[in-house]
Parts: C-alpha cells; sequence; structure tokens
C-alpha cells in the first residue's frame, strides 16, 4: 500500500481507498477514481499535476490531492 | 403531444452539450439568471412539428452532488418536474467515465433519455457502442449521436414526437441493491426510516447515497420530510459510515460497468498516449510548445477578425462628408457631432471589438475542440496555482493579450463563479493588445527605444505584484475552501475539429457581445462628445478642458496634468482613445473627432511627440504611462464581466480598485523619478 504520488510513470494498480475531505472525495469520485478501480500512471513529473488512466479517460489530478489516495501497485497494471 | 415541451440538457463539461444546444435552438436563446444564484440560466427553444420546444441548458457539471451552486441549481431544476424530459449528454468516447451523471440520477424519477455524444471521436479511437444493447439494460431511449453533424437530429427529433418518451424512468433496482450488499444492515436501517415512497421525485436508494455523502441539500430535503426521531437515528447511523462518496460512487461505477458489458468495445491500442502528447506534456518542452501556440492562436484570431475590425476601422472616414452634408442642410452643429463623431464611433469601435472575439472565438475554440487547450492548463497549473487558482484559468488570461473581453468569455471555462470572478479580476492586469500603442510612443517620445525597452520589462515586472495583490485581496473574497480545490481534469484524446458548430458558435459569440456592448458604448461616446464640444472647434473652450485644468493641481499629485488625465479617462472608452485624446489636445481639434480618427490610422506620432515633449517632463511622461497601462480595462471589458459573473457590485469595485491602483502607482512613480530627473 502506498500514496498515488508515489508511483512511478508507467505502473499501475488498485485504488486501495480515498481520504481527503467529503467534498474532494465527491469531486474525485465523479471523475472516476473509487476505490477497487484500476489505474495506470501516464507521468508523474515533479511540480505538476500527476496524469493517469482512469476508467477509459486521461486525467489530471493535482500532485497534492495525490497523497489522498491510497493505492496498491502491480506488476499489469 | 402537448403543444409546448420543456427539455432540459444535463451533462458533464465537454460533452458537447453547448453544441447541441446552439444547434437546436440557434439565435432563439435567452440567457438569464438562476434566482437567487450567481450561475447563468440558458433557456432557447425551437419549433418542430408544429409544436414549440423549449430547452434549458443546465450548468455543466461533473455530478449532482452539491459541490457548488451549478449543482444545486442543476438538481433543483431536474426536481422540480418544470422539464418534461432530461437530456443527458454522455461522451461516447470517454463512456465509462461520462455515465456517472446518469449514474447519479438513477433514482430520479424524473423522465430522461440518454444521448451517447461524439460517436464519431468514439469511432476514431477504435471504439464502438451498442446502443440498443444500453437501451435494453437501462429502460429509456439511448441516442447514439454526433451533435456538431446535423444529419443527426432527424433521430433526435422522432425520439421527442415518441409518447413513451416522456414516460421513461430509469430504474433504480439494479443500483439499490449494489448499494445493499456494499453497505449491508446500514443501507436496510436507513431506508426504513426514510418514506416508503421515497420523498418528491427521489428514491429512497438515491437519497440514501446522498446521505452517505455527505450532501448537505439532501440532508435538509430529509430533514424536512421525516419526523425529529427518525432524523437524528438518520445522522447516527449516517456518522458511522467513513468514506462514503468513495463507496458509493465505487457502486456507481459497478452498476456502469455492468451496463457496458457487451455493449462497448474498445481496441486496447486506444488507451495509449498520442506521439503528439510525449512532447505536449513534456517537461522539458510542454510549455514552450504551448506558448508558441497560444501566440500563433492570437495573431491568427487578428488575422481572422481582421475583415471585421477593417469595416469598422473605415466607418469613421464616413464623419466628414456625413457631418458636411448635414451642416450643409442646417442641422445643428451640437447634433452633427454627435452623430458623425460620438455615433459612428461607437459602432466603430463596437464592430473592432467584435471582429477580434469572433476570431479569438473561433481559434481558441478550435484548440478547445480538437482537444489541446486541457494540455496547455496541465503544462501551466503550477503557474497558476501560484494565483490561488488553477491550470483551467490560464485561458482566460491569454485569451486577454488580445483583448480583455474576450478574457471575460473566456473564463466560463472555469467551475465555479468565485473561481470565474477572481480570473477575472486578475485577467484585468493583463495589457490588451491596444495598450502597447500608447505606451510604445509615450515612452520612445522620452526615452529612446533602449528606454522604452526597459520601462516594458519595469511594467511585465510591476505587473506581477499587482498580480500576486490583487491575487491576496481578491483570493481571499471569492475563492472557498471548495473553490480553492486542485485540478482535476480530463484531457480529452485529440481528434478532428467540427468547423460547423465552431463557426456558429462564435457567431452567437459575437452577437452577443455587439448586442451588449452597442448601447454603451454609444452612451459613453454621447457624454464623452458633450464634454469635450465647444462651439469654437478649439479644445480650450470644452467642459473638458476646464474641468480638466480645474482639477489639475489635485491630479498633478499624480505626475498627470490635465492633458494627460484626460488621456487617462479617455483609455476606459478603449485603450486607442488615449492617444487620439492626446492628439486632439495638442492639435486642438475636438477630442472626439480624434478619438475616432485613432481607429482609421495612427494620427500624426511624430506631430504628438513633439507636442508632448514640449508640454511634459520625463517624471509626468513616466507617471503617465504608468496610470494609463495599470487603468482598468475599457467599459465594454467591465459590461462583458458584469454579463458573465451576473454581478454588478463585484466588477464595479474591482474596477475602481484597479483605478485606485493606477493613480497609486503613478503617484509613486513619479515622487520617484522627480528624485532621479
Amino acid at each position: 500500500m502506498m500514496k498515488l504520488s508515489q508511483v512511478k510513470a508507467g505502473e499501475g494498480g488498485q485504488v486501495l481507498a480515498v481520504g481527503g475531505k467529503p467534498e474532494f472525495q465527491r469531486r474525485i469520485t465523479a471523475v472516476g477514481i473509487t476505490p477497487g478501480g484500476r489505474f495506470s500512471v501516464v507521468k508523474n513529473d515533479a511540480k505538476y499535476p500527476m496524469l493517469l488512466n482512469v476508467r477509459s479517460t486521461m486525467l489530471a489530478v493535482n500532485r497534492s490531492d495525490c497523497e489522498e489516495i491510497m493505492v496498491e501497485v502491480n506488476a499489469n497494471g | 403531444m402537448d403543444n409546448t415541451m420543456t427539455i432540459a440538457l444535463l451533462g458533464q463539461p465537454n460533452s458537447g452539450k453547448s453544441t447541441f444546444y446552439n444547434a437546436l435552438t440557434g439565435a432563439r436563446q435567452h440567457v438569464g439568471n438562476w434566482p437567487g444564484k450567481t450561475v447563468e440560466k440558458c433557456t432557447g427553444s425551437f419549433r418542430h412539428d408544429g409544436n414549440t420546444i423549449n430547452v434549458v441548458d443546465l450548468p455543466g457539471t461533473y455530478s449532482l452532488a452539491a459541490n457548488s451552486d451549478e449543482e444545486i441549481v442543476t438538481r433543483d431544476y431536474i426536481a422540480s418536474g418544470e422539464a418534461n424530459l432530461v437530456c443527458l449528454l454522455a461522451d461516447a468516447s470517454q463512456l465509462e467515465r461520462s455515465l456517472f451523471m446518469l449514474a447519479d440520477y438513477a433514482g430520479i424519477r424524473v423522465p430522461a433519455a440518454l444521448i451517447l455524444n461524439m460517436m464519431d471521436v468514439a469511432t476514431q479511437h477504435g471504439k464502438s457502442v451498442n446502443a440498443k444493447a444500453i437501451e435494453s439494460k437501462l429502460g429509456i431511449p439511448v441516442l447514439p449521436f454526433v451533435a456538431s453533424d446535423k444529419k443527426n437530429y432527424g433521430s433526435f427529433y422522432d425520439l421527442l414526437s415518441q409518447r413513451d418518451t416522456y414516460q421513461s424512468i430509469i430504474s433504480d433496482e439494479a443500483l439499490a441493491s449494489l448499494y445493499a450488499r456494499e453497505f449491508g444492515d446500514s443501507y436496510q436501517n436507513i431506508t426504513a426510516l426514510l418514506p416508503n415512497e421515497g420523498i418528491s421525485v427521489y428514491e429512497n436508494s438515491w437519497l440514501f447515497a446522498k446521505l452517505v455523502e455527505r450532501d448537505p441539500v439532501a440532508e435538509g430535503i430529509i430533514k424536512d420530510a421525516v419526523d425529529e426521531v427518525s432524523f437524528k437515528k438518520l445522522i447516527a447511523l449516517r456518522d458511522a459510515i467513513p468514506n462514503g462518496s468513495s463507496r458509493t460512487g465505487n457502486c456507481k461505477f459497478q452498476w456502469i460497468d455492468s451496463l457496458l458489458e457487451g455493449a462497448l468495445n474498445t481496441e486496447p491500442a486506444s488507451l495509449s498516449k498520442s506521439g503528439f502528447d510525449h512532447l505536449a506534456l513534456s517537461k522539458q518542452g510542454g510549455k514552450w510548445i504551448a506558448a508558441g501556440i497560444i501566440l500563433t492562436s492570437l495573431i491568427v484570431s487578428i488575422l481572422v477578425g481582421y475583415p471585421l475590425m477593417a469595416v469598422g476601422s473605415m466607418l469613421p472616414m464616413f464623419g466628414a462628408p456625413l457631418s458636411n452634408w448635414m451642416l450643409s442642410v442646417g442641422v445643428h452643429p451640437l447634433l452633427v457631432s454627435l452623430i458623425s463623431e460620438a455615433l459612428l464611433t461607437g459602432i466603430a469601435f463596437t464592430i473592432m471589438m467584435c471582429g477580434y472575439i469572433f476570431g479569438a472565438t473561433l481559434v481558441f475554440g478550435f484548440i478547445e475542440d480538437i482537444g489541446y487547450m486541457a494540455r496547455v492548463s496541465y503544462v501551466y497549473d503550477g503557474t497558476m496555482r501560484k494565483l490561488g487558482l488553477h491550470g483551467k484559468a490560464v485561458m482566460p488570461f491569454l485569451v486577454s493579450f488580445g483583448c480583455n473581453i474576450a478574457g471575460s468569455s473566456g473564463s466560463r471555462v472555469l467551475d465555479s463563479w468565485g473561481q470565474r470572478m477572481t480570473a477575472i479580476a486578475m485577467s484585468w492586469v493583463v495589457p490588451c493588445g491596444s495598450t502597447w500603442a500608447v505606451v510604445g510612443l509615450v515612452s520612445t517620445v522620452f526615452f529612446g527605444v533602449p528606454g522604452a525597452a526597459a520601462i516594458i520589462v519595469a511594467l511585465f515586472a510591476i505587473s506581477l505584484l499587482h498580480l500576486k495583490l490583487t491575487a491576496r485581496i481578491y483570493g481571499k473574497r471569492f475563492l472557498s475552501d471548495s473553490d480553492r480545490t486542485g485540478l482535476i481534469m480530463e484531457l480529452p484524446p485529440y481528434h478532428k475539429p467540427h468547423w460547423g458548430a465552431l463557426i456558429k458558435t462564435s457567431l452567437i459569440r459575437m452577437w452577443d457581445a455587439f448586442k451588449r456592448a452597442i448601447g454603451i458604448v454609444t452612451l459613453i461616446s454621447i457624454i464623452l462628445c458633450l464634454l469635450s464640444y465647444s462651439g469654437t472647434g478649439e479644445a480650450a473652450n470644452s467642459i473638458l478642458y476646464r474641468f480638466g485644468s480645474a482639477i489639475e493641481p489635485v491630479t498633478l499629485f499624480f505626475g498627470l496634468r490635465w492633458q494627460t488625465f484626460i488621456a487617462w479617462l479617455a483609455s476606459w472608452m478603449g485603450k486607442e482613445g488615449s492617444l487620439g485624446a492626446l492628439a486632439s489636445i495638442f492639435n486642438g481639434g475636438s477630442v472626439m473627432s480624434a478619438v475616432a480618427n485613432m481607429s482609421i490610422a495612427s494620427p500624426d506620432s511624430n506631430a504628438i511627440g513633439a507636442a508632448l515633449s514640449t508640454t511634459l517632463n520625463k517624471p509626468e511622461a513616466l507617471a503617465f504611462i504608468v496610470a494609463f497601462y495599470f487603468n482598468m480595462p475599457c467599459i465594454m471589458a467591465l459590461s462583458s464581466a458584469v454579463h458573465e459573473t451576473h454581478s454588478l457590485k463585484w466588477p464595479l469595485r474591482i474596477a475602481l480598485y484597479y483605478i485606485g491602483v493606477s493613480l497609486l502607482l503613478a503617484c509613486v512613480v513619479y515622487h520617484l523619478a522627480l528624485l532621479v530627473f
């Protein structure tokens, strides 16, 4: 288990938990990041938002918000 | 069906909702306000088969949560039952995520139809969607669609003419059982405390989800419908459930997955990043590519708008023959002056502005349409975050380099009123294209070319401080905690532009701007004309001169002589107006005709320059440049901000703030310069 912000580009896996305030949870849920959902990291450059592939969509998510999202990385992500 | 029907359009941003709305209603649109909210209410209508169909374009939101005024307005409208049918738009090229709105809608007993828009983009990206399969599972009409293609509308009109359409309600059964499985006893206990038949249009499953998502508005609805004891029990049960939104969200996506099972085919290659994105999103080159494309777009916007700008700029040429003719038939000189100068100038300025607005809406609309704008937002997110905004706010700033009016309408891409207001307030620091003519002229006359370059660098440096200050003052006021959320944005797949829809949108936007601006511009022109009117044609006999020279002792404290003070005032009319005012004062003509003539060709710059250098000293010239550069944008930009934010109070206050800051900066620069020169 690790923070989403720590996952390297090209890796992927499964979302385990989404923390943060209810407002953040509602917003991030609406774009498809929910526990159990799969994801892969497209880009993870310092000082830039993270780029993710989630449910057939490429998403940019603010870096510090990605620290609220706990994930599990597996090889075939 | 009845003679009058109302349909509402519901969809996430980028679902193609505006394109659909514009295509349905054309010019039959009305923009108003949702009662008590600073959210734009767009209504329109069209006629089909002898029936009138009203269309309500609901604000683009990602879900039906109560995160923002937009979402609350949307939900309240749906629940009001005013619409006979809600048309839910989903982006077929990103179907899974896009259907979240549908999942959030399930459990609301208001008839709905699902429009799978952008089927063409889905196909381009190797996805095929079986609408019939989805329809049979969902129990409401599902229509594959391309909103930007006229040929598609027949099937939509057919849908509207079937009576069954207005009875189609999404069953919440499957979703309810997913909730029951996920939450176990909590689900049973909570729904048991709710009225058996739900509350108004809401099913209990929907109310349950909103309760555990900690939706304050839904909580209020439940509170009003159940007794106090039950409500307390409900809240206690709710509080024992952590991470409600994530868990209901998970159920909603499971529901979507089962809906799409067997109905959606994706070629595996389609998810990979495109080749261009490697460059466009790269750390090394992304910002440069974006800057290059934006700069090119600004230039192309002006080129596209040029024919119209040229027409506008030629209008004042008719002023002289027109006034000669009117004078010859005995019209009073004051009236002649009003018509040939004020009215003509007002129309000319408005047409020129419309040229740029059309160009910018078309070019930046194109960049948005092909999917690139989101990439610009991504690479500049860090920069915008320093101002308390996020990457999506980059657009109003960029467009403002051409014209602050286009900047205000560019703020529409932002999610909330607070963010829009902040972005507009800050984008006024950005100097529009017309600013440079005046700054260039005055600074080279007094300080030569190297001096002028140094001044421009200094102006940019002060602008950065100004931005910081403005962000501090207005960010605090307009951005609530929920507005300060970081960037969460989809990067749509690249696709071909839809020219027809783009041109139509640009024309509608331009026409809106024209209607709004023409009145106010003409009014201001008339006022300026009256103030500068003098029977003898000498500026020294006008009210403007008497006023200007009377308060010169005060304005001189800010480093402004009466001539430059009036030029500063004239820039409210349009930044070019300043140069015209200077020309007129020094050439002894009427101020208004000079403001008008500015739009034909630049007046004799050498003459103005020579006159300036004998009247002003260097500190006064610097004071004028600073006061002018940081002055509020023109009245048209102000009125466009009022229109975009539905607030008169705030744009006015911000304008006063800009006026104050510009004078204050001029004052500081003037007194510092007095020590040097």
